[in-house]
């Protein structure tokens, strides 16, 4: 397990490269991908299902995101895009071709519903801490003008 | 204040931001931020993924309007990073106008390095391997089929071929790479490991995030238009994987 998130570590920092990602942030963007697979492996281990699994560590993922971008004052993309790549189905589009190839629609429609649920999962994550994020300016502010 | 050099700017802001994989709702809010500092009545921008109007409008002066087209579109993070940066340090007036149009143009002209994403790409695939639990041989593979593919995918964007096509050769040879080399292995392994972690580079995750934001901020079309796209990437990808595994089948 350790070396399967030193793995996510080196994609998640190697995808930094690849995207063009300035070179000073694409370190604290491989740990929060290796952060974001850990809790996904631990909740797997637990028996959690996929879905859920997803849910958690995207959320994960994109608080810690969002805190580094406000901190070091550059666009979330840049965390969330390289930071939420381990979980990305590239799992499921491999199965469904496989499954079609295989002549098995058994397995083609369940990869196919499992694609979708770990993408609308990801989405979902992300919109949850955006959402949060964006409340919290606003309660400061009137904290402020309240005192 | 010239207003023809800033509309320039705040156009070449947004084509940049645009080509490189920003999000439709920043470029929209960066170039409205450049434009509304000539305090003219009317400064409005409207962007989509495949293009935008900007125009300025006042009594005193004759109204201009840009039209551009974006027709390619790749992602470079560090781009969108340094002129969001540039349109931040400009509107807070750290930096002329001047000064950001030709910081700004500096950027576009500096050329991207085909050796780094040869590199990248082949550590991506390796390491994507290693995360999903494969042993030695398969990330051997799994480089190699990396290397291909990066190779493939660089060939195809030479050639200004469309990327529907260009993913699914690069998904093609991946699959085929890994079949063949799977059967030539000293060690048996598994092609599962090998070609999901050949593929992670294709995979559409920066659509699928981009897709997110912009639905978030309200802008449907933009995020209907990236939701499609991931879709035409994955299916893209899809039939690549499978063109090649009919070989082994």
């Amino acid at each position: 397990m350790f070396l399967q998130i030193l793995g996510s570590f080196l994609a998640v920092v190697a995808f930094g490269f690849l995207l063009g990602s300035p070179r000073k942030y694409i370190p604290y963007a491989g740990i929060i991908g290796a952060l974001g697979w850990t809790a996904f492996l631990l909740l797997r281990n637990q028996g959690l299902s996929i879905g859920p699994a997803t849910f958690i560590s995207g959320c994960l993922i994109s608080l810690c995101a969002q805190i580094l971008a406000r901190i070091l004052k550059t666009p979330v993309t840049i965390f969330v895009i390289t930071g939420i790549l381990p979980l990305v189905p590239g799992a499921g589009m491999y199965h469904i071709a496989a499954s079609v190839i295989q002549a098995d629609p058994a397995g083609t429609s369940y990869y196919v519903l499992q694609t979708l649920t770990i993408a609308g999962m990801i989405a979902v994550s992300i919109v949850v801490v955006d959402n949060l994020f964006r409340l919290l300016p606003k309660r400061k502010k009137s904290e402020v003008s309240d005192s | 204040m010239d207003y023809k050099l800033l509309l320039d700017t705040a156009v070449m802001a947004g084509e940049l931001m645009l080509e490189n994989g920003a999000e439709t709702y920043r470029v929209e809010d960066t170039m409205h931020r450049i434009l509304s500092l000539s305090h003219l009545k009317t400064a409005e921008v409207f962007v989509t993924m495949t293009g935008f109007v900007a125009t300025l409008d006042d009594p005193s002066i004759d109204s201009m309007t840009v039209v551009r087209r974006i027709r390619s579109r790749t992602t470079n993070l560090n781009i969108i990073h340094e002129v969001n940066g540039i349109s931040r340090n400009f509107c807070n007036g750290s930096i002329t106008l001047k000064e950001a149009f030709h910081q700004i143009r500096e950027i576009r002209q500096t050329p991207p390095k085909p050796q780094a994403f040869l590199v990248s790409t082949v550590v991506v695939t390796a390491s994507f391997t290693l995360t999903l639990g494969g042993g030695l041989w398969e990330i051997v593979v799994s480089a190699l089929a990396g290397l291909l593919m990066a190779v493939c995918l660089y060939l195809c964007k030479r050639r200004k071929m469309h990327s529907f096509l260009s993913m699914l050769l690069s998904a093609a040879v991946v699959s085929v790479t890994a079949t063949l080399g799977a059967r030539l292995l000293p060690v048996p392994g598994t092609l599962d490991n090998i070609v999901i972690g050949a593929i992670m580079p294709l995979v559409p995750g920066v659509a699928i995030t981009n897709a997110v934001f912009d639905t978030l901020s309200g802008d449907y079309l933009s995020g209907i238009a990236r939701t499609l796209e991931a879709f035409v990437i994955a299916s893209a990808i899809a039939i690549g994987i499978g063109l090649g595994l009919a070989i082994q089948f």
